[in-house]
């Protein structure tokens, strides 16, 4: 009897103290902090249950930077981190806030769109918890964040996730995914709160153009491109054409199917008066055959496997030894928003939108991704806002 | 908090009862009693609210 005991109470105490040893680390990146320094063009910055109230006080609530320009002209606004675990759209969304200065238009730029997914992670996927760019004054730290929301914030999840407002039945798990649940409610599942106050800010803000950053493994046949539904594919088209002539790169265009639901480059077209495009980059982590998922795969995106697939023709990218680093994926996605926004201007001159200070391709490639981050610790502190 | 909510704390509740009732009769294989407490872990963390 007393052997037994002695057994169940040593049993119970190791469990404890491996739950709580492996629980640490896994806290500390939920509340992990990161430094954004607001450039000279921010003008505001906001938490998005201002449009969405039934997210205040949840660990979906995000923040929304304004970058406004001294003249009036057309508004843009930038989503990322719909999916953290496709990191490249985010580093572009705070090279915009970090730099970009704004002569005509507003900028509204939110760069972690599904915060609670930012601060959750897949442990069965191995994910680096998180990963490290190197800058001119050091290294800058960022979370690695999962595809959907944590458990944690939306529970439980349903059976079968009915969309709103088509009744679209879709997986279980999109319901935790804000590139599933567009256009949103006031009062639905968390992420549809999240989705809703995005479109909010688009209607009562008259916004423009909308984009959503991704990533797309290179065995997908949806990466590498920009897609649009309709009302968008002319100057996504546009825009796809231009930067393979003027800057080198392939960015196709993939039309947006009308009948699959919930995703952005559907239903904020459809649910506003928006254009809105998805941009995917190639990320070679996401792939499955890869080797372990270690961060250097994340920013080198080299793998050996990927490598011998590609010389099996497998991949819907061009790939070799060089990998596809995060330079390039952050670059094209900076190209591509800006050669859109170029596009649109030149068509639409009483809504242009003009700006500088935001790098090119060829820039980010050459100088590195790092190179326009500027250090929190040499900034004024009320410059400093954490995310 | 929903009736659909209440209903999965309920069924949390009544795993973590069970589970728990089983750790404690289990007299001979540790390994059982050992995934007993594995299996209760998440459960006793939602009815908790750890986050």
């Amino acid at each position: 009897m007393r052997r037994e005991l002695t057994t169940k109470i040593c049993l119970g105490l190791a469990v404890t103290l491996i739950a709580i040893l492996g629980g640490i680390d896994l806290y500390r990146h939920r509340h992990f902090q990161i430094p954004i320094v607001l450039g000279p063009g921010v003008t505001k910055v906001e938490p998005l249950s201002a449009y969405s109230p039934g997210l205040k006080g949840t660990l979906a609530d995000t923040k929304v930077f304004t970058l406004e320009g001294r003249e009036p002209g057309g508004k843009m606004i930038m989503l990322a981190s719909t999916h953290p675990n496709e990191p490249a759209g985010t580093l572009a969304a705070i090279i915009f806030i970090e730099n970009a200065v704004v002569d005509r238009g507003t900028l509204i730029v939110i760069p972690f769109f599904n915060h609670s997914a930012s601060r959750a992670t897949r442990p069965g996927d191995g994910y680096p918890l998180y990963f490290d760019i190197p800058t001119d004054w050091g290294h800058k730290r960022f979370r690695m964040g999962n595809r959907d929301a944590a458990p944690l914030e939306a529970w439980p999840d349903p059976d079968i996730y009915i969309h709103y407002p088509e009744r679209q039945l879709l997986s279980y798990i999109d319901v935790r995914n804000s590139n599933r649940t567009w256009p949103g409610r006031s009062n639905g599942p968390l992420m549809e709160r999240v989705t809703w106050g995005a479109m909010e800010i688009m209607r009562r803000r008259k916004v423009d153009i909308a984009f959503d950053l991704h990533g797309a493994e290179t065995m997908f046949p949806v990466t590498n491109c920009v897609v649009a539904p309709e009302k968008s594919m002319r100057i996504a088209t546009l825009a796809s054409l231009t930067v393979k002539a003027m800057e080198g790169f392939e960015n196709h265009v993939e039309s947006s199917p009308s009948g699959f639901r919930g995703l952005s480059h559907r239903e904020i077209g459809d649910y506003s008066d928006t254009l809105p495009f998805l941009l995917e980059a190639p990320i070679p982590f996401l792939d499955q055959p890869t080797g372990a998922k270690t961060e250097k795969l994340l920013l080198d995106g080299r793998d050996p496997f990927l490598l011998s697939l590609s010389r099996k023709k497998k991949l819907f990218v061009p790939y070799d030894e060089a990998g596809w680093p995060m330079d390039k994926r952050v670059g094209q996605h900076l190209s591509v928003m800006l050669e859109i926004l170029r596009q649109y201007s030149k068509k639409t001159p009483d809504r242009a939108i003009k700006f500088g200070g935001v790098p090119r391709y060829a820039e980010v490639v050459k100088n590195g991704v790092g190179h326009y981050f500027h250090d929190p610790a040499a900034a004024k502190p009320e410059s400093v806002v954490h995310n | 908090m929903n009736l659909v909510m209440i209903a999965y704390y309920a069924l949390s509740a009544f795993l973590v009862v069970i589970l728990g009732w089983n750790f404690i009769k289990e007299k001979k294989k540790a390994d059982d009693a050992l995934l007993y407490l594995l299996v209760i872990l998440p459960l006793l963390l939602r009815l908790l609210r750890i986050k």
